[in-house]
């Protein structure tokens, strides 16, 4: 299970979000995507459960306006990273994080993520603008040389080191037909203060709706972005299926 | 356990190619270009020298004498900028202290998190006189996911005063001892040929090397072979070569061949009955005694057999970790030419900059 640790963190940055909550009594889950439940027609609550067990996490949505033009919805989210940071911080095979002398043990800290999430629909498409704002409470030293310099892991932890980090970006999703659906969307992640360090995602999904109650979806992520050793692009591939648990009481 | 460890490899191999279009680990081709350098201000050169000094050594990746947990029992494993550059001004201070026309380096980091992605090439080459630098990696990879050592490019270097002509990274067998995952993600030791364009010597080459250091089959023997092979097809095509590195072998007729104990970690036991290994990998050169004969035998050593075999000491160059007192030779330089003999040194006083000492010597131009 520990050694789990890049599609762990992987699975925090790749779901993507609207202004859409969920019906109430909904749940719904995918492989890599959160488990979501409808807690109510207004809010929505997700995590990822196998995650929970070595980076306890929780987000909710809440829709303030459901017009049908314009959606409006913020999100909250909590990351607690010290235990699986702490477990990759290891001699051998999986040591994620080296285990030097020198460096300080990760400290506890967490993370509190905000997004005003906007969804306009118009001309058959779907139009979302998430800002971002996120802060981390570290309770200790961390140590610039515990970073994981890989695509997707090492901007996702760099709030830590930070303190805090902005994000910005555009969803489009367009349905095809009763089945099909494509998405493509991009966002920036900064961190003010920091020279050098915006990170840029891309990514473009098609999905595929087979029945009311499975999705599979196949895409790429596009990354930029600049690491601790330069400036670089990966081309990721993305693939998830979801399904519905149990479907809700539309409002 | 054993379950677990082979579901993690197969996890490894499934979900990590996947996180880049970029290969995890860098392979190479038998032969390939090597990497060009070049200083942002040339020094002069002289324009016609009688004598080219040539300089081996192996760095340790600016490690200096710090217990790094691969190679001495320590548990270091990712330096900090001061450590490194405090250890690269030492080495670089050294190199200018000796003033060497081409030095050939092993064990150099360019962008690994170990020592904080510095450029050690390009950083040696703007603090020294040597202008022109050519750089083969030996272990180059986006993620090593053990030990936390993360990203990591090291290899062999030559670096020179005058400018280089080509330079080709030649592919060393992989070691034959590991599992497939292991030797995956382990190093790709390589010879490193340079064609030097020196005024009034034409065709002059410098060949650099550091075979396998801790392989319990024959791949150091057949290192060695392919090293001492390119040396033999130079000289038969009537070229010149000054060669080197670090080839992790004893010279022939080494009073001590076995370090085990001496290089014992604690919690370890060798040379007991029912040790398993009976000795420590990289420790014990009992059955190696020979391996280095036919290049003393072909060519000239920069430090003579017979001078070595008088009083070995004077002529070690290698310690593990931490221990300042030389107790091996494992660096050389050979040529197809002549050394002047009486100016080859073994820089045993550089005892804290690296666990290897710098070999210097004179090449007479014909």
């Amino acid at each position: 299970m520990r050694k789990l640790i890049i599609l762990f963190i992987v699975m925090f940055i790749v779901s993507s979000v609207s202004a859409r909550t969920i019906a109430k009594g909904r749940w719904e889950t995918g492989v890599f995507g959160p488990l979501t439940y409808g807690y109510s027609d207004r809010i929505e609550l997700s995590t990822h459960p196998i995650a929970d067990f070595l980076i306890p996490n929780i987000s909710m949505k809440v829709s303030h306006q459901k017009d049908q033009e314009l959606l409006i919805a913020t999100q909250h989210s909590f990351v607690y990273p010290t235990p699986l940071l702490r477990t990759i911080t290891k001699e051998g095979i999986g040591g994620i994080i080296a285990p030097d002398p020198t460096m300080p043990q990760i400290p506890h800290m967490f993370s509190i993520g905000n997004k005003i999430l906007i969804t306009r629909d118009f001309n058959g498409c779907s139009l979302t603008e998430k800002l971002g704002f996120s802060f981390a409470i570290v309770t200790g030293e961390l140590d610039s040389r515990t970073t994981i310099d890989l695509p997707l892991v090492f901007p996702s932890l760099q709030v830590y080191y930070n303190g805090y980090g902005l994000t910005y970006g555009i969803d489009i999703e367009k349905s095809l037909s009763n089945y099909f659906a494509v998405s493509t969307e991009m966002e920036l992640a900064m961190l003010p203060g920091v020279r050098n360090s915006n990170f840029l995602d891309h990514r473009s999904k098609l999905f595929w709706n087979p029945s009311e109650r499975h999705k599979i979806a196949i895409g790429y992520i596009l990354t930029y972005g600049n690491y601790p050793f330069g400036t670089q692009w990966h081309l990721l591939p993305y693939v998830d299926y979801f399904w519905v648990i149990r479907t809700g009481k539309e409002s | 356990m054993r379950l677990e460890k082979i579901l993690f490899q197969i996890l490894v191999l499934v979900s990590l190619p996947f996180i880049s279009c970029e290969p995890l680990v860098t392979e190479f081709d038998n032969t390939e270009d090597a990497v060009m350098y070049v200083a942002s201000e040339i020094n002069s050169t002289s324009s016609d020298p009688d004598t080219i000094t040539v300089m081996t050594w192996n760095i340790r990746f600016g490690a200096g004498r710090l217990p790094w947990f691969g190679d001495c029992c320590g548990d270091r494993v990712i330096l900090t900028e001061g450590e490194v550059y405090g250890h690269l001004n030492a080495i670089a201070d050294k190199i200018v202290e000796c003033d060497p026309d081409i030095v050939l380096l092993q064990e150099v980091d360019r962008c690994s998190k170990r020592t904080d992605y510095i450029d050690q090439i390009r950083w040696l080459l703007e603090n020294t006189k040597l202008n022109y630098a050519v750089y083969a990696s030996n272990w180059k990879a986006q993620f090593i996911p053990s030990d936390g050592l993360g990203r990591i490019d090291m290899g062999n270097v030559i670096m020179s005063r005058w400018e280089i002509a080509e330079a080709e990274r030649i592919q060393l067998p992989l070691r034959g001892d590991q599992d497939a995952l292991t030797q995956y993600f382990y190093l790709r030791r390589n010879i490193l040929r340079a064609k030097i364009s020196i005024p009034e010597l034409d065709d002059f080459y410098a060949v650099n090397v550091h075979t396998a250091a801790f392989s319990t089959d024959d791949t150091k023997l057949s290192h060695i072979d392919r090293f001492k092979q390119l040396l033999d097809n130079l000289s038969s095509s009537g070229y010149q070569f000054v060669a080197g590195g670090d080839l992790n072998e004893l010279p022939p007729g080494s009073e001590i061949t076995d370090y085990c104990l001496k290089d014992m970690c604690e919690g370890e036991s060798f040379h007991n009955p029912g040790d398993d290994p009976f000795h420590k990998e990289g420790s014990n050169f009992t059955d190696e005694q020979d391996w280095l004969s036919p290049l003393y035998n072909s060519y000239q050593s920069a430090i003579d057999l017979d001078d070595y075999r008088l009083d070995n000491t004077l002529y070690f160059t290698h310690s593990v970790g931490p221990d300042t007192v030389w107790d091996r030779k494992l660096d050389y330089l050979f040529t197809n030419g002549n050394w002047l003999l009486d100016l080859s040194i073994t820089h045993q006083e550089a005892r804290h900059l690296s666990d290897h000492a710098p070999v210097t010597a004179s090449f007479v131009k014909p």
